[in-house]
């Protein structure tokens, strides 16, 4: 098992020096300035040409590259062009409001769906399996800018109850931090919730038709302790992979999510630096979600030799 | 000192005043609320609270030298001063300067300094910061580089005193050391010199407000400056008594329209910057938001490529020019209600407003354009016309364009860019003829942009232009330099370098617990005299 692990951690190495060439050709060929976003629309190109000079961005490719890529082996993403701090600084600031924000959806996702999923298998064909599913489909269809946006009008222009948006840091004020995350995390864990109830039902179902629970019923044991013990367990493995799958899908709807809500998140430092060609936060960013990735794919295959006792890596 | 000082104003007033009484009447009637919530503001405001403005985004950068992006000025200039600064009526009166003297042949400045100013480091302003920060803005600066130009040497005459010499008459020598985007705000020298050739990262000024922290994405936070050395005698203009009545500013970056408008309902701000004014329809009618119009401080344009081998011909340039008719352009672009038509390249809230050349403006003559691309030999080679979605009053402007030009029988080729494309592809004459953009307010004309000839993109550079600007930068008669400036746009209608489509109209939307905001907004807001009702 270490091995296993060691081997797909040696294996992470070229992937990610593959990614830091393509996300640095990409950005480099990408046309626009950060010089002359800088300087403003008045700007002469004598300026815009001073300011790349300052910038180093008038070296060649190959050289910037080099000077880059040195960095990042040294863990030294560079300096941002445009918020007067570190590469890294700025990620790790952002790291803390989209995992929270990340994490905050997937529980709730997990909370609303998975007993949900259950609900709708156990009582499969009935009024409330498809009023469930109705529900979770148009909880799967909903963009989660819109949700957003319709909880925010709701409840902070409305009802006044939630603030519109904005961050407040979990170390300053717990209350605040709370009251800040839960429309954002709701909107981006509901339609997680809703994807993740459909996927129960179905795997819930099909295990309810294995023969092993048709004994469990039949050597006595009580309905409650079938579905929760010997079923749930085995609907563990998609319920697993698809929560793995969902932490993408979750960062990428950070990105709207924490535009609407005004959260200073990964996802919008990365749309913004991306508006205004700040280079190094572009790449030290893309570098770390594929950390981020390469790391979660790690962790939901070993996940899956805990939860299923069946499956063995390496020798 | 009051009494020295307002002498002192005086007397730039009678040999500097950009302004001439004919206009006044103008500038009155579109700006009277703006003096009436000027004069009700005194002394009735109350102290405490923290301001917070939604601003569009992050800002580029927080030294003003370095941009003229309009964010970093409505941020910074309550923590920077200039030496002067712009009454109500938009004439040159001082701020961190006492006094300014010029020789009969002005070819010496001495500009006397304001003693106990003190920066928010605790260091007192000096000659040595002053000619600091003068040299870096003029390192950077389009206006400073020619104001660089024109000096011989700066002498610093005592802590207090300094003089520039210089080689030709600079009659713009005051409005240039003024008040405005990218214009010169005053560091220490200290922070100037650790910074050296690097970004500065160092924040500190002599304004109402200090710099305190900026968390990116989050927030930028002012606080009141506590030994702010102030003027007496209330507000005027962007000068005058700054009233710090808030504890605080805060202005919090977001981007996203539909959350600034509910935030701004739901009372998490007191502010919208850049409020796009046909949102109005939605905030109208709530009691606690109060809309207010604001005089124009930009007009759209198309900017066309002077150096390009189709526009460099004089004739499609009047072609284009007569296709156009700019009602149902700004209509759409702006919103109904929300532009205003004239041929001003200056505003006519200014004194230097002309409709000089106006018979050329809004033609609206298919038929002349036909004619004038027949006489040319137009070839049908497509009109490389660049625009962006996102500013989207561009976009839409651009479509309407499109349809009036190819009726006119030219060919367009509509390239929609994003923002940061959009201004580096605007760099190369290579590659475009023409260009949406906006021109800003500038309480002179030689400080508009498209007055950096030659050099601004665009590249208009005409003999003629260039010695009628010549002549309005040395001149320091007021009345021959409004001449000049009737002649100069004249010559912009018949060269046509760009087209001036017309006014945008802004809409500021606030909370109506903020009082005392000034609707003078040209330049940038003026937060340092707001107080908040609770």
């Amino acid at each position: 098992m270490i091995s296993y692990v060691i081997r797909r951690v040696i294996l992470a190495i070229p992937v990610l020096l593959i990614v830091g060439i393509v996300v640095f050709i990409l950005v480099h060929l990408t046309p626009g300035d950060p010089a002359a976003v800088i300087l403003g629309p008045d700007a002469t190109q004598e300026q815009v040409k001073d300011l790349r000079d300052q910038l180093g961005l008038n070296d060649p490719l190959a050289v910037q590259f080099v000077r880059w890529f040195g960095g990042v082996l040294r863990l030294d993403l560079g300096d941002s062009l445009f918020l007067g701090m570190s590469v890294t600084d700025a990620l790790v600031e952002r790291l803390q409001v989209t995992g929270l924000l990340s994490l905050y959806s997937l529980l709730l996702s997990i909370i609303i769906g998975v007993p949900l999923g259950i609900l709708a298998a156990v009582k499969a064909n009935t009024i409330v399996d498809r009023a469930l599913m109705a529900l979770s489909l148009s909880g799967a269809a909903i963009p989660n800018f819109f949700l957003g946006i319709l909880l925010i009008l709701f409840f902070a222009v409305v009802l006044r109850w939630l603030p519109s948006g904005g961050y407040v840091d979990i170390n300053e004020d717990l209350g605040g931090h709370f009251r800040a995350m839960i429309l954002p995390s709701f909107a981006l864990g509901f339609s997680q919730a809703a994807l993740l109830a459909r996927i129960v039902r179905s795997s819930m179902l099909d295990v309810l038709r294995e023969d092993y629970i048709r004994t469990a019923y039949a050597k006595g044991l009580r309905r409650g302790r079938v579905i929760n013990i010997h079923a749930l367990r085995n609907v563990l493995i998609p319920i697993t992979t698809v929560i793995g799958l969902s932490l993408g899908a979750l960062l990428g709807g950070a990105v709207v999510t924490e535009t609407v809500f005004t959260l200073p998140g990964m996802g919008r430092l990365v749309v913004q630096s991306i508006g205004r060609r700040d280079f190094p936060v572009i790449q030290g960013a893309v570098m770390l979600i594929a950390v981020f990735y390469v790391l979660a794919n790690l962790l939901v295959d070993i996940l899956y030799v805990y939860l299923d006792p069946r499956i063995r890596y390496g020798s | 000192m009051t009494a020295n000082r307002s002498g002192n104003v005086n007397r730039i007033d009678r040999r500097e005043v950009l302004k001439r009484g004919t206009a006044l009447g103008i500038g009155a009637a579109a700006l009277g609320g703006t003096q009436l919530s000027g004069l009700a503001r005194q002394e009735e405001g109350t102290r405490g609270g923290v301001l917070k403005v939604a601003v569009i985004g992050e800002p580029p950068t927080l030294d003003v030298h370095q941009t003229t992006a309009t964010i970093v000025g409505t941020i910074m200039w309550s923590v920077f001063e200039s030496l002067f600064t712009w009454n109500e009526n938009f004439e040159v009166i001082p701020m961190l300067a006492e006094s300014a003297e010029v020789s009969d042949d002005g070819l010496l400045r001495t500009i006397h300094l304001r003693q106990g100013v003190s920066f928010h480091n605790g260091e007192e302003m000096k000659a040595a910061d002053v000619i600091a920060s003068f040299n870096r803005w003029a390192g950077i600066s389009g206006l400073g580089k020619s104001l660089m130009a024109s000096t011989d040497e700066i002498v610093e005459v005592d802590d207090y005193t300094i003089e520039f010499h210089l080689n030709t008459p600079f009659g713009t020598f005051l409005p240039a050391l003024s008040h405005m985007n990218q214009g010169l705000a005053i560091y220490p020298k200290s922070v100037i010199d650790a910074a050296g050739e690097e970004t500065l990262t160092e924040f500190v000024g002599t304004g109402p407000y200090k710099f305190v922290e900026r968390q990116a994405d989050r927030f930028i936070r002012l606080e009141r400056f506590d030994d702010y050395a102030a003027l007496e005698g209330g507000p005027n203009g962007y000068g005058g008594q700054k009233m710090q009545y808030l504890d605080g500013m805060e202005f919090i970056p977001v981007p996203d329209e539909a959350a600034r408008l509910a935030g701004l309902q739901a009372g998490d701000y007191h502010y919208l910057e850049g409020f796009t004014p046909e949102q109005s329809e939605i905030l109208e009618g709530d009691p606690n938001i109060v809309l207010e119009t604001l005089a124009p401080n930009t007009w759209r344009t198309f900017v066309i490529n002077w150096r390009s081998p189709l526009m460099e011909n004089q004739t499609i340039r009047q072609a284009f020019q007569a296709a156009l008719e700019h009602d149902s352009i700004m209509r759409v672009g702006e919103g109904e209600g929300y532009y205003s038509l004239n041929p001003g390249l200056m505003f006519p809230e200014t004194a230097w407003y002309t409709e000089a050349g106006g018979d050329l403006y809004n033609q609206n003559d298919p038929e002349k354009a036909k004619a004038l691309l027949e006489e040319a030999g137009y070839d049908g080679t497509p009109i490389r016309f660049m625009t962006t979605q996102e500013y989207l009053y561009y976009y839409n402007a651009s479509l309407v364009a499109r349809q009036q030009l190819e009726d006119a029988g030219f060919v367009v080729d509509l390239q929609v860019y994003d923002w940061a494309t959009l201004i580096e592809r605007r760099g190369d004459e290579e590659l475009w003829d023409v260009v949406t953009t906006g021109i800003t307010f500038r309480p002179d004309p030689t400080m508009l942009s498209i007055m950096q000839l030659c050099s601004w993109p665009g590249w208009w550079c005409s003999e003629r232009s260039r010695e009628l600007l010549d002549t309005l930068l040395v001149e320091s008669d007021e009345a021959v330099r409004q001449e000049t400036w009737d002649l100069l746009q004249e010559t912009f209608y018949e060269e046509v370098p760009m087209i001036k489509l017309g006014d945008a109209i802004p809409v500021s939307a606030r909370s109506s617990k903020m009082q005392g905001f000034s609707l003078m907004t040209q330049l940038s807001e003026m937060f340092w005299n707001v107080w908040l009702d609770e």
